[in-house]
C-alpha cells in the first residue's frame, strides 16, 4: 500500500461578495477623484486579502468592480478572491450611466453566474460610490434589482463624493439605492467633502463591512446591525476630523438632505 | 496602510525607548510590528480599534496582566505596556517564530500547503498543550474571554502551541468588552452575557474538535443546505449558537457532516477511538451547548488526551514506508488504519503507580503530563539475524534494568537497551516492568 496520506482537504468555507459600483463618469476627473480611487482599491484589496486569509474560514472574501460611465464594465467577468484580485488602473470620461451598472450589478446576482460557490455565501455587500446625478433610467433598473433576493439581502453602502455631492437627483438615487430592504437597520450613506479623505473612508468602510462576520464582537456592545456599526463606526472614526460629514439619518422618517 | 512608519520612536510606559523597526501584519483589533526595545527585538501590538483605544478598563487589565507570570511557558504574554501616543497605544512581547501557523491555517490547505499536522501524536500534543495551557489559566482565575482559532500558533510538526493576543484575558467574571469570534463564541456570549471559564470550555470543544477533525463540528448537512445558500447573521448565531448541531450528535443526526463538504469530519472521525468520540459527543451535545455547567473541563480533556498518548501506536509495517501513527484506546485493530498492513504493537511499560505506556518504533517516552521525552522505541538489528524493539535513553540520567533473573544492568544516557517482557526498568523517582 506503500505512501500514506493522512492530509486534510481544504475546509469548505462561505463566500463574502463584496461589489464596488464606481461611477467614472467625466466629472470624477475633478480634484482627482478618480486619481483618489485608483490609490485607494490596490490597498482595498491588500487589506481584504490580509482579513480573508486571517479568518477564510469565516467567509472568504471575493471581489467584483463594476465601473460606470458611458456604459458599465466589470474588471473580471466574474468575482474574484481577494488574493488573486489585481486592480487595474480606470480612467473617467462620459456619462453617469447608474442603470447600466445596476443591470450589470442584478446579472451578477444570482447562483448560475456571480454567486455560484458551492460553499455557500455569506450577506454580500455593495458600495456604491458616485459623486453626480445619475443619467435617466436607473430607476427602474434599481427597482429590477430590488427583485433580486441576494439584493436584498445585501448590505448597501452609499458613498458620495465631493463638494458638492448633493443634488436632490443624487440623493434619491443614493437613498433609495441604500435602503437597507431585507438586510434591516438604519441605512448609510456617507458624503465625503473633503477627498483626501476618501481613500480612508473606503478602505475602513470595506474592511469594517468585510469583518462583520469574521471578527471577534464586542458581547458589550451586542450583536446590532450592520448598518448601525458601519454608521457607528464611521462616525466614532472620523466625525471628529474635519470633511466627512456622516449625515444623520434615522431611517425611515427623516431624509437625509 | 500601517499607521506607524519604521523609524518611529515610542515610549514604554516606564520610560524605556521603543523603536519601530517595520510592519508585520494587521488582525482584528490592531497592528503588530517588529520593534527594538533596549536590545531586544520584539513584536508590538498596536490597537486600532477605538474601543480599545478609548476603554479605560481594558488599558487596567493589559497593565495588570503585564504585570504577572504567563500561566505557562506556552503564552505570547504581554510584556510591557507603551505610553499613549499618536492618538493610541500598544503592547510588547516575545515575537512569533515563523514555523508555527495560526489553527485558521490549518483549515485551508489549499493557500497553507504547509499547515497541516504530520501525525496524530502532533495533534495529541498540540490538543493536550492547549488544555494544559487553560486549565492552568483557569485554576489561576482568568478566563481567556475570546478563544479562536486566531490565538493558537502551532507547530505542524511537533504539536507545539504557543497561545497569543493574551490582551483578551480578563479576570473571571469580568469583561473587558471582547466577546469572542463568530463559530467559537458560546451561545450565552452570543446574547450578551459576559465571557467566563464555561464559556472558555465551549470555545475550547470546538479547538480541540478541529485539531483533530479539521471540519467544524456544527457543520453538517443542515448547515450547508440550500435553505443557507446566503447565510446571515440571524442564521449563523442559530446554527452556530443556541441551536448548534453536533454533526455526530448521539441523538439528533439530522446535521451528519457531508462526503463532498466536510470530508474531513468523515475521514477522522472513522479513525477516532470510541472514547475521544464520547467525549466530543458530551462535550457539544445539545445540553452541553445550552447548559454552561455541563461543559467538558480542560482538565478532563487533559487526562483522556494523555491516555491516548500513552496508548498511540507508531507504524512502519513496510521498509520504505514513512513512520505514522494512529490512536488507540484500549482494544488493538488487526491492521494499521492508516496503511492496512499488520504492525508491530511494541511493548508496554507498566509503571509502578499503575500507569500503562506504550513503546513503538520512533515514539517518544514522555513521563505522566511532561512535555520533554526521556526516551524513544528504536528498531535494532540483532546479531543473530532479525530485529527488535528497543528504548533509547534520551534522559540526562542514567536509568537501571534488572532482568527477570535479578541481574542488574546500568543504561547511560545516549545508549539503548533491548526491550524483552518482565524486565525491570528503574528510572528516577519510579520503576516500570515491561509487557507484550
Ligand atoms: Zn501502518
Amino acid at each position: 500500500m506503500a505512501l500514506i496520506d493522512n492530509r486534510p482537504r481544504r475546509c469548505s468555507c462561505r463566500r463574502m461578495n463584496m461589489f464596488y459600483l464606481i461611477d467614472t463618469s467625466g466629472s470624477m476627473n475633478y480634484n482627482g477623484c478618480i486619481d483618489s480611487v485608483n490609490a485607494a482599491m490596490p490597498e482595498i484589496v491588500d487589506i481584504l486579502t490580509d482579513i480573508s486569509s486571517s479568518n477564510r474560514d469565516q467567509g472568504e472574501i471575493y471581489l467584483s468592480c463594476i465601473t460606470f460611465g458611458n456604459d458599465a464594465r466589470m474588471l473580471y467577468d466574474r468575482p474574484v478572491a481577494a488574493p488573486d484580485f489585481r486592480w487595474a488602473n480606470v480612467r473617467a470620461g462620459g456619462l453617469t450611466n447608474l442603470e447600466a451598472a445596476f443591470r450589470m450589478l442584478e446579472s451578477q446576482m444570482h447562483r448560475s453566474s456571480g454567486l455560484n460557490s458551492e460553499d455557500g455565501h455569506l450577506r454580500p455587500a455593495v458600495i456604491l460610490m458616485t459623486d453626480g446625478d445619475p443619467d435617466d433610467g436607473w430607476e427602474s433598473a434599481l427597482e429590477k434589482l430590488q427583485q433580486n433576493r441576494w439584493f436584498r439581502e445585501a448590505y448597501k453602502i452609499a458613498i458620495a463624493i465631493g463638494a458638492n455631492a448633493g443634488t436632490k437627483m443624487m440623493k434619491r438615487a443614493l437613498t433609495k439605492f441604500a435602503e437597507p430592504l431585507d438586510a434591516g437597520g438604519p441605512m448609510t450613506i456617507i458624503n465625503i467633502s473633503d477627498l483626501t479623505r476618501l481613500h480612508e473612508v473606503v478602505r475602513f468602510v470595506s474592511s469594517t463591512v468585510s469583518r462583520l462576520g469574521s471578527q471577534s464582537t464586542g458581547a458589550a456592545r451586542g450583536v446590532g446591525s450592520v448598518g448601525e456599526e458601519i454608521n457607528n463606526a464611521v462616525r466614532r472614526e472620523f466625525n471628529p476630523v474635519d470633511g466627512v460629514d456622516i449625515p444623520p439619518i434615522s431611517g425611515d422618517d427623516r431624509p437625509w438632505w | 496602510m500601517p499607521r506607524l512608519k519604521p523609524g518611529t520612536r515610542l515610549a514604554m510606559s516606564d520610560g524605556r525607548p521603543l523603536v519601530v523597526l517595520g510592519f508585520i501584519a494587521s488582525g482584528g483589533q490592531g497592528e503588530v510590528y517588529k520593534v527594538r526595545l533596549e536590545n531586544r527585538i520584539m513584536a508590538l501590538k498596536w490597537y486600532t480599534e477605538r474601543n480599545i483605544i478609548d476603554n479605560n478598563g481594558f488599558l487596567a487589565t493589559l497593565r495588570y496582566n503585564c504585570a504577572q507570570e504567563p500561566p505557562s511557558a506556552a503564552f505570547i504574554w504581554p510584556e510591557g505596556v507603551t505610553k499613549r501616543m499618536y492618538g493610541s497605544y500598544g503592547y510588547v512581547m516575545r515575537l512569533r517564530p515563523e514555523t508555527y501557523f495560526d489553527l485558521g491555517k490549518f483549515f485551508c490547505i489549499d493557500r497553507y500547503p504547509e499547515a497541516y499536522f504530520r501525525s496524530w501524536l502532533a495533534k495529541l500534543t498540540a490538543a493536550l498543550k492547549i488544555c494544559d495551557g487553560f486549565s492552568r489559566l483557569h485554576i489561576d482565575g482568568f478566563s481567556y474571554q475570546d478563544l479562536n482559532d486566531g490565538n493558537f500558533l502551532i507547530h505542524p510538526v511537533t504539536g507545539d502551541v504557543l497561545i497569543c493576543d493574551n490582551d483578551n484575558i480578563a479576570m473571571d467574571g469580568y469583561n473587558n468588552g471582547i466577546g469572542g469570534k463568530p463559530h467559537y463564541m458560546a451561545p450565552e456570549v452570543m446574547s450578551g452575557k459576559i465571557p467566563n471559564t464555561e464559556s472558555d470550555r465551549f470555545s475550547l470543544a470546538i479547538v480541540l474538535y478541529r485539531i483533530f477533525m479539521v471540519d467544524h463540528p456544527f457543520e453538517g448537512r443542515t448547515t450547508c443546505s440550500s435553505r443557507y445558500v446566503c447565510m446571515t447573521p440571524a442564521e449563523e448565531a442559530s446554527l452556530f449558537g443556541k441551536d448548534a448541531v453536533f454533526c455526530y450528535d448521539r441523538i439528533d443526526a439530522s446535521n451528519r457532516p457531508d462526503e463532498r463538504r466536510h470530508p474531513n469530519s468523515v475521514k477522522y472521525w472513522a479513525q477516532l477511538p470510541e472514547s475521544i468520540r464520547d467525549m466530543f459527543c458530551r462535550a457539544l451535545s445539545r445540553q452541553a451547548v445550552r447548559q454552561p455547567s455541563l461543559r467538558v473541563k480542560a482538565s478532563e480533556w487533559k487526562r483522556l488526551l494523555l491516555r491516548l498518548r500513552a496508548e498511540l501506536v507508531t507504524c512502519r509495517a513496510l521498509a520504505e514506508d514513512p513512520l505514522h501513527d494512529f490512536l488507540v484506546d484500549g482494544r488493538l485493530p488487526a491492521v494499521c488504519p492508516a496503511c492496512g498492513e499488520m504492525y508491530d504493537s511494541g511493548f508496554k511499560l507498566r509503571f509502578a503507580n499503575g500507569s500503562e505506556y506504550r513503546v513503538t518504533e520512533g515514539k517518544p517516552l514522555f513521563f505522566a503530563d511532561s512535555f520533554v521525552p526521556v526516551g524513544y522505541g528504536r528498531r535494532i538489528s540483532l546479531p543473530g539475524g532479525g530485529e527488535a524493539l528497543a528504548l533509547e535513553n534520551s534522559s540526562r540520567v542514567p536509568w537501571n534494568i534488572v532482568s527477570p533473573k535479578g541481574s542488574v544492568m546500568c543504561v547511560e544516557p545516549g545508549t539503548m537497551f533491548q526491550l524483552v517482557p518482565d524486565i525491570e526498568i528503574i528510572f528516577p523517582g519510579i520503576r516500570a516492568k515491561v509487557h507484550v
